[in-house]
């Protein structure tokens, strides 16, 4: 079973510009949410707000009904390393290969032996077809296998909560088709995902609901 | 007016408070965070000491050459026109030992890993790889600045040592081309004029500028909020600020140990 997220009266704004204004949000384990808006409305932010990655300058965010910002640092990290969070341009690491970017979440908990944690990385990189990157640097792979390679090192671990930012976009059919399986896998195993999208297909087809951020305040749809 | 001045006290006062701060914090992490990612962690620190320290040797090595050789022709062709013969280990050490070693080293190391560290921890902001490691549930003090604060300290504190060994002994070598100064007579004047103290003080001024270089070059890598032209611009800072701050321990090291 994944976590709850529930965002209460959320306020942030970027050099005194108000991006959001009094968001709330409730997000159940195992549903799946879309947040659509335009260009630069703040999607990205409110995912990151979301995932305990921006400290709003008020409201609440909890996260298995824990106030997330009252935690120690250091349960703060556990918190977040318990979650997967596939960014925009992948996220890797720029002086790390794709290889050792991969295996730094698992390198650094100790979750495997050395030899698991290359077998593990050698087939997700096979399956997605990244084998001849695999000791090449972020730089000399496009956009779309980077976000490849981010999408490998969300799933690696069994999150207890997703965050897709904008999964579809700049990504090949193949790469939107495994996101969608891996949305829906989650489900079934009780785990929430909150994705920011304009791709209306790929909202309907996988989201319970969606919301729509207008003027720094959600909507429901 | 005196809340224009408060405001201007609490901007002077913010930046070594944070930086302070994040010192701090980063040295917590070595204990309450210790266990499996040791490993790791330790494996960043190699990694700073084989970049700051074993890559500098080169560049170190020729400026405590040419500072030594400088140095001993000078001291040796100078001193004894106003009688100061037995002033001429007194002199290479105060210059070499005390002020120059340290500093020049200081020097080099900012010019180096200070700047490196500065833009590579700005550029990872601007990419959004520090909101990454984030995720992964990984602390940045500790995966980042522990690592570099260690790395370069160690690094500076050998990198000293081996620049005073070869400006002293490389430098004679050197000089032997140019002067008439007997290696007996270098090493009766420079025993007589070496202390333990000479030493401590050049390894504890070094041990300090190596934290004081990697906390502010790390502090201002971190204050890159979203743009890459604010990398060159904390990268300035970050040596400006090193180097203020190197010249003050100096001089108050100096000035505690030898008035």
């Amino acid at each position: 079973m994944g976590y709850s997220l529930e965002l209460n009266n959320i306020t942030f704004s970027y050099s005194m510009v108000p991006f959001l204004t009094g968001v709330s949000l409730c997000v159940q384990p195992g549903e799946v949410i879309g947040i659509t808006a335009k260009a630069g409305d703040g999607k990205t932010t409110l995912l990151k707000i979301c995932a305990g990655l921006i400290e709003p300058q008020q409201g609440v965010l909890l996260i298995d009904r824990k106030h997330f910002w009252q935690l120690s640092m250091k349960e703060q990290y556990r918190l977040r390393g318990e979650l997967g969070f596939l960014f925009q341009e992948g996220g890797l690491i720029a002086n790390m290969t794709i290889f050792k970017n991969l295996a730094l979440p698992l390198q650094y908990h100790a979750l495997f032996s050395e030899k698991e944690i290359a077998t593990m990385i050698d087939q997700w990189l096979s399956k997605m077809k990244l084998m001849p990157y695999r000791d090449l640097r972020p730089a000399a792979l496009s956009s779309g296998l980077r976000r490849a390679a981010g999408f490998i090192r969300t799933m690696m671990h069994e999150a207890k909560l997703f965050f897709w930012d904008e999964p579809t976009e700049g990504v090949s059919q193949e790469l939107i088709a495994q996101i969608g399986e891996a949305i829906e896998h989650a489900k079934k195993r009780g785990v929430a995902s909150i994705l920011t999208t304009q791709d209306e297909a790929f909202l309907r087809q996988y989201t319970d609901r969606t919301l729509t951020l207008v003027d720094g305040k959600l909507e429901e749809r | 007016m005196f809340e224009a001045l408060g405001r201007s006290l609490l901007k002077s006062f913010s930046a070594p408070l944070m930086m302070s701060t994040m010192f701090c914090e980063a040295l917590k992490t070595a204990w309450t965070e210790r266990g499996k990612s040791d490993k790791l962690v330790w494996n960043v620190i190699f990694q700073q000491i084989l970049f700051t320290g074993v890559e500098a040797m080169k560049v170190v090595t020729i400026i405590a050459l040419l500072l030594g050789f400088v140095t001993i022709i000078q001291t040796v062709t100078q001193l004894p026109k106003v009688g100061g013969e037995a002033l001429i280990g007194k002199m290479l050490v105060l210059v070499v030992v005390r002020e120059l070693g340290p500093m020049l080293t200081a020097f080099i190391i900012i010019g180096r890993s200070g700047t490196a560290i500065a833009i590579e921890i700005g550029n990872m902001i601007v990419n959004h790889e520090i909101e990454a490691i984030e995720m992964m549930g990984i602390n940045p003090l500790r995966f980042i600045v522990l690592p570099r604060l260690i790395g370069v300290t160690i690094a500076v504190a050998c990198l000293s040592l081996y620049f005073t060994i070869v400006a002293l002994f490389g430098g004679f070598l050197f000089s032997k081309f140019f002067t008439f100064y007997p290696f007996p007579v270098f090493l009766d004047h420079l025993g007589s004029a070496f202390g333990v103290w000479d030493l401590t003080v050049n390894i504890m001024k070094c041990t300090l500028f190596g934290v004081i270089v990697a906390a502010i070059c790390c502090y201002r890598g971190f204050t890159v909020k979203f743009s890459s032209t604010e990398v060159p611009q904390v990268t300035t800072k970050a040596v400006v600020g090193s180097i203020y701050v190197c010249f003050l321990i100096n001089a108050v090291i100096t000035a505690f140990f030898y008035i």
